[in-house]
Order: C-alpha cells, then structure tokens, then sequence
C-alpha cells in the first residue's frame, strides 16, 4: 500500500470521523477497538430531558465518563473500550437511575427514564444552596456575604450549609473554625481569627435562622442543566485515592450527587496540577502522607506517587507545581520555603537551597519566566530563583500583605496579587516595583461595623467583609496584552492591560460562584475554575461572553485549572481537591 | 550501585552549578536527590465487610464525625482529634448505653453541635448501628 500524503491522511481522517457523528474518533482512548454508547433520557411521564449527566465506567477501571443529553433527550459517548459498563444519568430533582450495558464492537444502547423526587435539597451544589438561603431583604443579604467571606478562604459553603443546628450548635462549629487553619488542623493555642470573631455572634444568629430548628422549608433556587455548547463536553473524571487510607470515605466522593458533600477528613490532595510534556498529568500535593508530587497517566489512569523526605523523613508538601519549557517541573516546596524542582525524565528531585540572608520563605503559589526562572509568592511580595546561579532574590510590595496569585506576562512582568487589600503588585525585568489597585467594590450592602472591622484588622486572603473583591488567583496571556484576575469574593473576573494597567471587570453569570484560580489557553480564552460550584468557565475575550461546563461529581472543590494545548480545541485538566480525582475536559 | 550513581548525580550537578556559578561565593548549591516511588494507592472498600444498614451508617459518619472523631494523617503526622475516638463505644453495649450514646448525638455538647435538626431517626439508626462495628 503506497505511504498516503499528509494531505490525504487527513481527507481520511476527515472521511472516517463523519462516519461517526457526533462520536468522533479524537475522543477515542484507552484501548483499540469497542464502540459507543448511544441512548436516550426521558423523565417517568415520557418527556425527554436535556442536560442529564450520563456517566459510565469500565468495570475494574479508575475512572467515570461523563456526557450530557441533547435538547431531545438523547446521548452518545466517545468510543469505548470493549468492557461491562455501569452507566448511570442524574440531574437535579430526580432520582439517579442505573444501568448496565456491554459494549462490544457494535454500538451500546441504553434508554434510561428519571424519577421526580420530592426531597432532594442533599443533591444541590453549593451555589445552590446559597442561592436558595433567605434574601428578603438587605440585612439577609449582607449576612449572605459575611458568610461566604468568612467561611470560604478554605472551603466551599456546601460543607457549612448541608448542616442543620441551633444558633449554640453554630457558635460553637464558628469557635472550632476560629482556630482551625486551613489544613483543617484546630490549634488550640493559636490566635482566634480576628474576623470570625468580630462576626461571630451575626454568623450564629444568620445561620440558625437560615438552617436552624426554625428555617422554613428551603426552596430550591436551582441553576439551569447545560444546554447548546455547554452540553458538547466529554468529561473523564480519574480517582485518586489516597494510598495510606482505603476508607469508605472514598466511596463517598460525590459520584452519587444525593449522598450531598463528603466530608474533609481524607479529601485535599491534588491542590495544583500541570500536563507534563510526556502527556502525563502531574499535580502537587500539600496533604497526603509520603508523596510529594504524583503523576497520572490518561491512557489508563494509572498512578504514581514520588516522595522526597525532609529531615524527619516526611513527605515534603508542595503546593503549586509549572512546567517549564524543559519539561522540568517546578513546585513550591511548603515544608522548606524553597523552590523545587522534579525531572520527571530521570525521577529525581533538585533541591535549591534559600540562603540565610534571604529569610523570605517561597509560598503557595508560583510561575516560570521566559528564562525558564521561577518565581513564587512570599509575604509581602516575590522570590525568584536564578536556576543558573541558584540565587534567590526578594521583591518587596509597596504595600505590604499576604499575597496568593501569580503570573508572567507576555513581556515577562511578573504579577502578584494581595487579595485582604484588593491590590497587585507588578515587578518589571529591571526589578522595578509598582503596583495596581482594584476600583472599589460597589455595594450597597455594608454596614459601619464591616467599615470598621475593614479599617482595624490586618487583611488577610481567607477572611473578608462585604466590601472586598479578594482578588485570588491569576494567570497572564501567554500571546496576549492582558493578565487576568479572579476576584472571589466580587464573583466578577478582572482583567488587566499590561502596559496601560486599565482594569475591566466581568461579572460571572452566578452570584456565589467564587472564581478562584483561571488559566489562559493558546486561543486566548480564559478558563475559570469556581471553588463554590461544581462547574468550570470559559470567557471568550472576544465575544465578553461566558459558557459553563457542569461536572459530573459534587463537592470538587477545585483550586486550580490547566489547558493543554496540544490539542485543538485545547482540553482542560482540573484537580477535585474537595474529593480525590482529576478531571478531564474534552470538547465536541 | 544505585548510591553511588546517585552520589555521582550529586556531585555532577555541583560541578555543573559550581561551573554556572556567578553570585557571592555564600550561595548554596542545588543538590539533586532521586525521587522515592510512594505505596501504590488503595481502592476504597476493600478491607470492610459491613451491612446495607451498616454501610449507610459509616457514610454517615464519615461525612459529619469523622473530621473530629477519626485521626486524620497528614504529612508531617496525625494531629490529635478534637473529640474521642469511638473505637469500641457501642461494641456489645446494653441498650441504655445505646440510648444515651443516641441522645448525645441528638442534643450535643458545649463542644459539638447537637444532630437533632438534621439527621432522620432513620439516618440515626444507620448510626448507631455502624457505630456498634467500630
């Protein structure tokens, strides 16, 4: 057989994938042959539902396969490897329906029906509870926001709401969280948030009339099932289950949406995650016992973990982890305050020690100049490493304040943010230091006391009143004029000219959303993960328009969003920290 | 064998910094360390042999006591739990002790909210009874 011409391989290619619409062969994975699973959802009067998540897994597999109906109620897969498949469809308000179906070298079918439910306030997402609580007028309105400021700096409102006690029960849980970090460790000993305190007695009372003995029965405020290009997603979902623990906590992860929110107690431990460039998944781990970074193979969901011990022999924590164009990957080390480096090639890590005459320790979050230098976050400002020379070197903001964001611009600025006073610091390739302070929030909502609290406390990231924006996590267009922002506590996205510093901000389509991290693909669009929503965004920057892609599991938790570029369109990863997985993103 | 390429690995990638090196002599050498493979990771539910009721019971409990019941690893160790550790509590316990053990979990302490509002008499069933297999 003569060797086909570029060109004629693709005309192929093109010829083959119409063969199967709406199945194309790109979402092909795992093993050769098997065929799609194809079918309808209708609820029990016969009616066809759009929007349903239709899962299936392989049996003996590590991960789920998700799609969503069309407007007529039906459903096909991407091509599947031959297996027995658990399939399984849910949408909000209706009871999940099981199935079984073989797939073989012809297609699967599988016609599923959902049955209303009368109760199902434990399937909602955290927006949804929210959305659903008390706002009969501004003073329900405020607590709303005191709620969410105070409590989300290390979780989504789900895990609070879920709960039902009296205005003592909540007291003493807001105790409890005063001297809880975000580790999700209570110190006895350490200072009680000074915020929380001030709020305490308001927080109590607000959440004991919204979900207290009392509460009126709660009246979902429910957000609409994805629809048009917000259904066109192939979603796989990969467990990560920790390896010190094979607890049924696992079992409860959120797959099954009316079991409500899992608990925190084995979850967080993909915090932050990057595509290597061997197309393994990489993710940086801040809470699992012995590893220090692991890896995840797409092809079979395979897991491997690497540890580097500290002095005692533990784990060292990491916490972001960035790629450079190298393949090496960069990460905050947390236990050592350094920069990390991990060579995936030669598994081996490279430790680089921070000198005692730069006593500013590396923090969260980090990202790579174009010389291939890391830099990271610090209190009060920036530490780079010169790989070259192993120098470290501390920019210092001109105001000071806990920081969380980081990005490279296009030009090789590098930004930070200082989400307690809604400012950012720039730091140009001269080392110059300037600064950009967010417009003022506009709300009508805060009282004198929020005034007050805002001007005697030193702000932090976690906690905040309803006058801040909290700009968090940030990401710079790699070919572009802007820098992004996702201002939290604001639910608005901001961005930013790199060289007129010109803010423009975007309200999410949601109140209580929560953007929390966003990445920039090679197509310019904006990817934004939401830690209160089990949903992902897109913002095309040219049409200033968002779409929404729900998740098929509840409780992700995610705080961090990565695309992969070497795909068209690109494919988005996040890490569920609330729930032990990783999510794929494929678009059809 | 594998040390002693290890300590050549080390050395190699002193030389090689020491050879880039322009800052102040103080500086600290990058120092390379291989990577160690962690344990493989669990599956849930393998080491468990419980009731439907049981089972529900332990989802139960994990989503609303474990956090403070349950020692948690993390890194650098287990921090302490906040309230007792239930192993054994209701393990061939009288029926008064169950009783008691129920209307602690429904009223609460100073410390831990009370259940009452939000757990089923059923959902409290399941409770007790994996609490009972602890």
């Amino acid at each position: 057989m003569p060797r086909l011409s570029r060109f004629s391989q693709v005309a192929l290619l093109a010829v083959l994938l119409a063969g199967f619409p709406g199945a194309p062969d790109v979402f092909s994975q795992y093993a050769p042959g098997g065929n799609v699973l194809k079918g309808s959802v209708k609820s029990s009067d016969g009616k066809p539902l759009e929007g349903v998540a239709v899962s299936m897994r392989g049996e003996g597999k590590t991960f789920t396969t998700t799609v969503f109906t069309e407007r007529d109620g039906t459903f096909v897969s991407p091509r599947l490897e031959k297996n027995k498949y658990q399939v399984w469809a849910q949408a909000v308000g209706f009871e999940m329906t099981k199935s079984e179906v073989q797939i073989t070298d012809q297609a699967g079918q599988a016609a599923l029906s959902l049955k209303p439910l009368q109760d199902y306030h434990k399937q909602l997402s955290a927006q949804e509870w929210m959305a659903s609580l008390p706002e009969s007028d501004s003073r329900d309105l405020r607590m709303k926001s005191v709620l969410m400021n105070n409590c989300t700096g290390c979780h989504y409102v789900g895990r609070i709401l879920q709960n039902r006690f009296d205005s003592t029960g909540w007291a003493a849980m807001i105790k409890l969280m005063q001297k809880t970090g975000t580790n999700g460790v209570y110190t006895p000993s350490v200072n009680p948030n000074p915020m929380m305190v001030a709020y305490q007695e308001e927080l109590a009372g607000f959440l004991a009339k919204a979900r207290g003995p009392a509460s009126p029965t709660l009246t979902p405020k429910l957000l609409p099932r994805p629809t048009g290009d917000a259904a066109k997603v192939v979603i796989t979902e990969y467990d990560l289950p920790r390896n010190d623990v094979s607890s049924t906590i696992l079992k409860h992860d959120g797959t099954d949406w009316s079991e409500g929110f899992s608990s925190r107690w084995a979850s967080r431990a993909p915090h932050d995650i990057w595509v290597g460039l061997d197309g393994n998944i990489y993710w940086a781990d801040d809470m699992v016992p012995e590893q220090t970074v692991g890896k995840l193979d797409p092809r079979t969901g395979k897991v491997t973990t690497y540890k580097l011990p500290d002095k005692d022999g533990h784990a060292v924590s990491t916490h972001s982890i960035v790629v450079d164009h190298k393949g090496n990957m960069w990460l905050t080390n947390q236990t050592e305050g350094t920069h990390l480096m991990f060579n995936p090639k030669t598994e081996t890590f490279t430790r680089f020690p921070r000198p005692d005459s730069v006593p500013q320790r590396v923090g969260g979050t980090n990202a790579v100049d174009s010389k291939g230098n890391p830099w990271a976050v610090a209190a009060d400002g920036a530490i780079k490493l010169d790989v070259a020379t192993g120098k470290y070197t501390f920019y210092k903001a001109i105001r000071p304040g806990a920081t969380y964001g980081i990005a490279v611009d296009s030009e090789d600025k590098v930004w930070v943010t200082f989400p307690g006073i809604d400012t950012l610091m720039v730091v140009d390739t001269a080392g110059n230091i300037s600064e950009v302070v967010l417009p003022p929030l506009k709300t009508d909502l805060a009282n004198d006391k929020d005034r007050e609290v805002m001007a005697s406390q030193r702000l932090a990231a976690n906690s905040a009143t309803p006058l801040q924006k909290g700009p968090r996590r940030m990401w710079a267009d790699p070919k572009g004029n802007y820098v992004w922002v996702a201002e939290y506590f604001a639910d608005q996205l901001a961005r930013i000219d790199i060289h007129t510093k010109e803010v423009k901000e975007y309200p999410l389509p949601h109140r209580w959303s929560q953007p929390y991290a966003l990445n920039v693909d090679k197509n310019h669009n904006v990817w934004i993960n939401m830690l209160n929503r089990d949903a992902i965004a897109k913002f095309d920057p040219k049409t200033e328009r968002f779409t929404e892609y729900q998740l098929p599991t509840r409780g992700t938790e995610i705080r961090h969003i990565v695309p992969d570029n070497s795909t068209d369109p690109p494919t988005i990863w996040v890490p569920y920290d609330g729930v032990l997985k990783i999510a794929r993103l494929q678009f059809r | 064998m594998r040390e002693i390429k290890t300590l050549f690995r080390i050395w190699l990638a002193a030389f090689v910094l020491a050879g880039l090196h322009s800052g102040p002599a103080s500086l600290l050498l990058a120092q390379e360390a291989p990577a160690i493979k962690g344990p493989a990771p669990k599956q849930p539910g393998t080491d468990e042999k419980l009731t439907a009721q049981e089972l529900r019971g332990e989802g139960t409990y994990f989503q609303y006591c474990a956090l403070c019941h349950v020692p948690r690893k993390q890194k650098a160790g287990a921090p302490p739990t906040l309230g007792p550790v239930h192993t054994g509590v209701l393990k061939n316990a009288p029926p008064e002790k169950e009783r008691a053990v129920r209307e602690f979990i429904r009223q609460g302490t100073q410390n831990m909210p009370g259940y009452q509002y939000m757990l089923t008499s059923q959902e409290l069933d399941d409770l007790i009874a994996y609490l009972k297999t602890r």
